[in-house]
């Protein structure tokens, strides 16, 4: 408990840490309650079943002060970010009571035109006192949306920083733009508006805040949390050695594969994450913007060491992320990048990698993960045929993501679960919801057998999906993060890696390019097993046999990689 | 002699508790005997035994008795169900444990999960299949079922979950699983999923269909025994099983439904609460009920708890959403959280002081207990304080040890964070109470109820203690704390109505409603649960039938409930359904879209009898205000934060107290049970059933509100 020794120079501010502590315990149930204002009225199934999306309060400088404990790595440290360059296009004296600015610019905030940011600043005694800011997957904004897009333009609808309200009235011109650049116009409308109710909510519960607590602002506030998060980041960072430390994963890439290499540098209370040596950007939309890689590579730092250090701009201070101008995980606008996290979702592998030379003396090794399955997917796109449309549906187009999560990656202490989301966290939506929103029949959803990455730990089964095509003219089908159907995800410590990912139609392969598919085609998703973490030999027998009880894996497989005999008949 | 009695019991971990009222005289009896584990019938019997002996009745003489039992939910925690099978649709017998794939941690990557109820060896699944708008793509392969029945029979299971995609919709196939298991399997019993809870969203559905078969065996077991044992008694009334909404209903219903059971627990302290407010005329109460590791409120509108339709079961941990496993049933909508007396303080390694959701638990305890625990909790902190009497905690049975208290606070809170040890335990006091009222503040809001409208009911240990300054926070007026607040729990449990749910999924527009089809769902609904609540013996005149559907806007994912209006719908009822729904939106939301279309997915009925009339017994006769001091144990010192500092405070022995008694705070009132705080700028008053009243100071009471409103 060293963190401590610090309470000397605490008494400098006029917040004493009870006061600071319930403050601040208040800020993140604000976020809370807009977050689950946005996902009860949104349309999307992204965000209301999978939840891709995150709410955050910042200051009036503009530096994060809250974001829910449950929010998506790949939110945490972009908001900020965005509300900087969002101010810069309008300052914060040109603004009014009841603005919302907005911006979906990849290189300003999500990586992809599918995520919009709001901004909507939050007035009290006549001035900004701080910032409430939504992002959300609102789905589709136009484009190909497959990862075959050659440049951004082909990709959809671009806002550049905007005002999306003015003083409480909206703006329609941005509403018809995405209106009529839309397959699916009344579900993107939809959640625009849930995403106001939710910035509307946080200012409201903000200002009953502080008339509560009869304050008018919250800048000291806002100062010690910063200086005390920055802090115990720097502290937990000290305490690891200095020294640089290297990883490297390679993806399946589009069309040739793709290398990762990082090099973590620790010196004193600061971490840099260098991706030096990463492949160069590629003409197709697997291409990611800093902002996002920057969160993505926050992620695996914050689980390793400091999983208990709220997210805010001073916790974040201390870590800097590099990635060579022009490459993959820094291209040049106008790079596609609709389907970014297919390579991103692996940089949290190369980092861990990096770390696992700290395991177990200086992080603990239920804190280092060999490479998880990750998110994958498929979307379909297409024109409902006269029969099929749907009661609920006023358009005549479909556009639906199905996300199915892969593996995770054994840890130091425990097996990976069976698709389970990493790094971001998308739950699947129901069948029963995706079979009443486009024309599929769903034949299978099951574990895949056999696909663990084995170890001492072993990675979590992937799974297999197959399903028919209902609708009479077809549509197109597109994998969603298509990786690791050649590369499998990496395992640590002498485990073997996960079970590979595969897409295809009627039987065979289709690789990572979209199709189009018609009624009665059988589409083919695998995703990926995780990495497992040890030496597969030096796994618990009685865990192995419990494995193939469940029938996880094969009495083979428990034999000829773990070494297990599975004799007699296993009983149920 | 003769008479009728009724009688509730409540079946626990430990203890048996009885409780019986004789509505006649209004005499009321209680009992404590051991609980039974390995037959609780016999336990529940011996406590009826004692109630009757001591009325000089019989349990012939029985005319009403209500069961609340915690089986359900302890054969789940400690996995003692049944053996369970899991008949899917062929390709989704994995549905069940691969899940909604989403982390409820998004840093602890060691997470775990709970097992699911049935284990993977036994899922099995068969070709069949519904589509969405409930037609049959495949017809059920009667063959490969029986096939998987005799491997069924092979495996030794005991009982059987079916949950087929889209059977909400079109339950056919399940029904016909269910008519070969009664053939092929003769005395297996089974849970259709399109019988236990026919919405859509096949993981939910299929995880509570399987909670249903995993615990079905040993609930029907249990009733059946019991049953047998009331009846070899000569007792033949009826026996009513307790709820997780608060309702009751009967032992063949409970068997076949016994996830509608789980959450039966704390859904008598709701009643309680409901039943304490018909009594006192207090439409709007929150009940507050703080213990040794939690804290629960739930809000109670004219006498019925609110309900939800979802809930967690067995989470791994406790307060973390997403970490157990889900059940969708009708339950009381109850909020916890991680604050009780024994909640731990400590200082984060942000150097914020910070109180649980870690507890001490009942082992080691609080510092001030003295049995090894080092660490301070919220009781030490109002120890030091002065709100606790260390020569009367537990009403003198235990005492309180202050020099640990302040050893653990200095050690652990007041020197890290340089404050002195009472701005430390006032800071703890502090940071507990602003998180309860939090929490509560966020689930008004949520249900779109404004707390200053209501009065708090408070129980459980710490619950009188931390009432007024959670009330204060809340701008709630007016704190009421029963008399023997846990017997007062039990006899709440008479005060149940008898109830059935019914919900079934049909997605449609509002605007397009298929009137004949709705009709006939609810003339179903209606039918059913007339007759179930004839079964129980409740006259047609006083059933009462209520409808609701689970709205949306066209294409949204999540829904809000609303009232349905009563009789034969017809078109002409669509203006009103569709204001109904832009309403309860508008409130709960801000917004609203008065032109955009709307969708209906769940149709809900909820028919329940009358709550029986118990009335409030009258303690004693009216004292003067200023007889208070008769009830004066003495004085002591206690802190009130910075500005009023330490004040010496009247301390008042509960006992002695009488109706009309009356004094301004600071004062404490010390039972056996808790100790009720009174703050400076606060009163008490004492009603003439024994209830002490808090006047919460700065605030208007509720009454004052919604009569400002009325006027209005």
């Amino acid at each position: 408990m060293t963190y401590l020794t610090q309470s000397t120079d605490r008494r400098s501010t006029t917040l004493d840490p009870i006061t600071l502590e319930i403050l601040w315990a208040r800020l993140i149930s604000i976020v809370e309650e807009s977050e689950s204002v946005i996902v009860r009225t949104s349309f999307s199934p992204s965000i209301a079943e999978s939840d891709d999306h995150s709410s955050a309060l910042l200051d009036r400088n503009g530096r994060l002060l809250a974001q829910t404990l449950s929010a998506m790595p790949a939110f945490i440290g972009i908001l900020d970010n965005t509300t900087r360059i969002l101010l810069e296009h309008y300052p914060p004296e040109t603004l009014e009571p009841g603005d919302v600015l907005c911006t979906n610019d990849p290189w300003i905030c999500c990586g992809h035109l599918n995520d919009l940011n709001v901004l909507r600043p939050i007035f009290h005694k006549g001035r900004i006192v701080a910032f409430t800011a939504n992002t959300a997957d609102i789905g589709d904004i136009g484009g190909v949306g497959t990862i075959d897009a050659r440049d951004l333009y082909e990709e959809g609808i671009r806002i550049l920083p905007s005002k999306l309200v003015r003083a409480g009235e909206p703006n329609e011109d941005i509403f018809k733009f995405f209106k009529a650049n839309s397959r699916v116009p009344d579900q993107v409308i939809g959640d625009i508006n849930a995403m106001l109710a939710g910035a509307e909510m946080a200012e409201k519960r903000f200002l009953e805040m502080l008339e509560e607590y009869e304050l008018d602002d919250i800048d000291d506030l806002s100062d010690e949390i910063q200086a005390r998060t920055e802090r115990a980041m720097r502290e937990a960072i000290r305490r690891l050695p200095d020294g640089d430390y290297f990883g490297h994963v390679r993806s399946d890439g589009y069309p040739d594969p793709i290398d990762l290499r990082v090099k973590v540098t620790i010196a004193d209370d600061e971490i840099v994450i260098d991706f030096e040596g990463t492949s160069s950007q590629v003409p197709y939309a697997v291409n990611c913007p800093l902002s996002l890689t920057y969160a993505e590579s926050l992620w695996p730092i914050r689980v390793a060491i400091g999983a208990d250090i709220p997210a805010t701009n001073g916790s974040l201070k201390p870590i800097t992320v590099k990635a060579p101008e022009g490459s993959i995980l820094n291209p040049r606008f106008p790079a596609p990048v609709q389907q970014r996290t297919t390579i991103v979702h692996n940089a949290q592998a190369p980092i861990f990698q990096a770390l696992s030379s700290l395991a177990p003396e200086y992080i603990h090794p239920s804190r280092i993960q060999a490479n998880s399955g990750c998110i994958k997917g498929f979307s379909m796109k297409g024109t409902w045929s006269a029969a099929q449309k749907p009661e609920w549906s006023s358009g005549d187009r479909f556009a639906f993501g199905y996300l199915a999560n892969g593996g995770q990656g054994g840890t130091g202490a425990t097996d990976g679960q069976a698709c389970m989301s990493y790094p971001d966290n998308c739950a699947n939506v129901p069948i029963e919801v995706v079979e009443a929103r486009s024309p599929v029949l769903f034949l299978r959803k099951e574990l895949t057998i056999d696909s663990e990455g084995a170890g001492e730990f072993r990675g979590g089964a992937g799974q297999s999906i197959d399903l028919r095509i209902l609708n009479d003219d077809g549509l197109r089908y597109s994998p969603v993060c298509g990786d690791k159907t050649i590369n499998p995800p990496a395992p640590l410590f002498g485990g073997e890696p996960g079970g590979l990912g595969f897409f295809g139609v009627n039987g065979e392969s289709t690789g990572l390019r979209p199709v189009w598919v018609n009624r009665g085609d059988i589409v083919h998703f695998r995703a990926p097993g995780g990495g497992g973490y040890g030496d597969p030999s030096k796994r618990d027998p009685e865990a192995v046999r419990s494995d193939v009880r469940r029938g996880l894996i094969s009495a083979e497989r428990a034999r000829g990689v773990y070494h297990v005999d599975i004799d007699e008949d296993i009983p149920v | 002699m003769s008479g009728r009695l009724e009688v509730g019991f409540d079946i626990g971990g430990t203890f048996t508790d009885t409780f019986a009222i004789d509505p006649e005289s209004g005499e009321r009896f209680v009992s404590k005997v051991l609980t039974t584990p390995e037959n609780p019938a016999v336990g529940a019997l011996k406590g009826l035994f004692d109630v009757t002996r001591s009325t000089g009745k019989t349990v012939a003489d029985i005319s009403h008795a209500v069961h609340g039992t915690t089986i359900v939910t302890n054969a789940i925690l400690q996995r003692q169900g049944a053996k369970a099978a899991l008949i899917a649709t062929a390709g989704f017998r994995d549905v069940l444990h691969i899940g909604r794939e989403i982390r409820y941690d998004i840093y602890n990557i060691a997470a775990t999960f709970p097992e699911p109820l049935i284990s993977r060896a036994l899922s099995f699944d068969v070709p069949e299949r519904m589509l969405v708008d409930g037609t049959i793509h495949q017809p059920l392969d009667i063959d490969a079922t029986r096939d998987i029945l005799a491997q069924i029979r092979a495996a030794g299971a005991e009982s059987i979950a079916v949950c087929l995609l889209h059977a909400y919709r079109n339950p056919v196939h399940e029904q016909a699983i269910g008519r070969l298991i009664e053939a092929e399997l003769p005395g297996i019993p089974y849970s259709l999923s399109s019988d236990v809870v026919p919405e859509f969203r096949e993981y939910e559905r299929m995880s509570t269909t399987a909670a249903n078969a995993y615990t079905q065996p040993l609930i029907s077991r249990y009733l059946a025994e019991l049953t047998g044992a009331l009846q070899a008694e000569g007792g033949e009334r009826q026996l009513f099983v307790m709820l997780s909404t608060g309702g009751i209903t009967t032992p063949e219903i409970a068997s076949r439904f016994p996830v509608r059971l789980l959450e039966s627990g704390p859904a008598a302290g709701a009643l309680a609460t409901g039943y304490l407010g018909r009594a006192l005329e207090e439409p709007h109460l929150l009940g507050f009920d703080m213990g040794g590791t939690t804290a629960k409120a739930c809000i109670v509108d004219r006498g019925i708890p609110v309900r939800t339709s979802a809930f967690e079961t067995a989470r791994e941990e406790r307060f973390m959403k997403g970490s157990g496993l889900p059940i969708r049933a009708p339950v009381i909508d109850l909020i916890e959280i991680g604050a009780g007396g024994g909640s731990l303080a400590h200082v984060s390694r942000l150097g914020l002081l910070q109180v649980g959701p870690e507890s001490a638990e009942a082992d080691p305890g609080p510092a001030s207990y003295g049995n090894g625990g080092l660490h301070p909790t919220v009781t030490d902190a109002d120890l030091l304080l002065g709100y606790l009497n260390p020569g009367f905690f537990a009403g003198g049975q235990m005492r309180l040890d202050t020099a640990a208290a302040q050893r653990a606070i200095e050690s652990d809170v007041a020197g890290p964070l340089g404050l002195s040890p009472t701005d430390a335990a006032w800071g703890i006091y502090r940071i507990v109470n602003e998180s309860m009222a939090s929490a509560a503040r966020v689930h008004f809001a949520e249900r779109s109820r404004d707390p200053r409208r209501y009065a708090m009911v408070a129980s459980g240990g710490a619950g009188p203690l931390h009432a007024a300054a959670v009330a204060q926070r809340l701008r709630i007026g007016r704190v009421i704390v029963p008399q023997q607040a846990g017997v007062f729990s039990s006899f709440g449990f008479l005060t149940a109505p008898a109830a059935f749910d019914f919900v079934r999924t049909a997605i449609m527009r509002l605007d397009r409603l298929n009137w004949d089809e709705l009709n006939a769902i609810y003339a179903g609904f209606e039918a059913t649960g007339r007759s179930m609540l004839g079964g129980a013996g409740i006259p047609e005149h006083q059933h009462r039938l209520v409808r609701s559907a689970d709205m949306r806007y066209a294409g949204q994912m999540f829904e809000i409930n609303v009232p349905v209006p009563g009789g034969v719908l017809t078109p002409d009822s669509y203006p009103e359904m569709a204001r109904l729904y832009h309403q309860a939106y508008q409130v709960r939301y801000g917004r609203s879209f008065p032109d955009a279309p709307v969708e209906t997915l769940n149709w809900r009925l909820v028919a329940t009898g009358p709550e029986p009339e118990i009335a409030l017994p009258y303690v004693s006769e009216l004292a003067e205000p200023g007889q208070v001091a008769s009830a004066r144990k003495g004085t002591r010192a206690a802190y009130f934060g910075d500005q009023a500092g330490w004040l010496e405070m009247a301390v008042y022995d509960r006992y002695q107290l009488r109706a009309g008694h009356a004094a301004e705070g600071p004062a404490a009132i010390e039972e056996r049970e808790s100790t009720i705080l009174v703050p400076p700028d606060s009163s008490f008053s004492v009603d003439r059933h024994g209830n002490v009243i808090l006047a919460i100071g700065q605030f208007e009471t509720a009454k004052n509100i919604a009569r400002q409103e009325a006027l209005r």
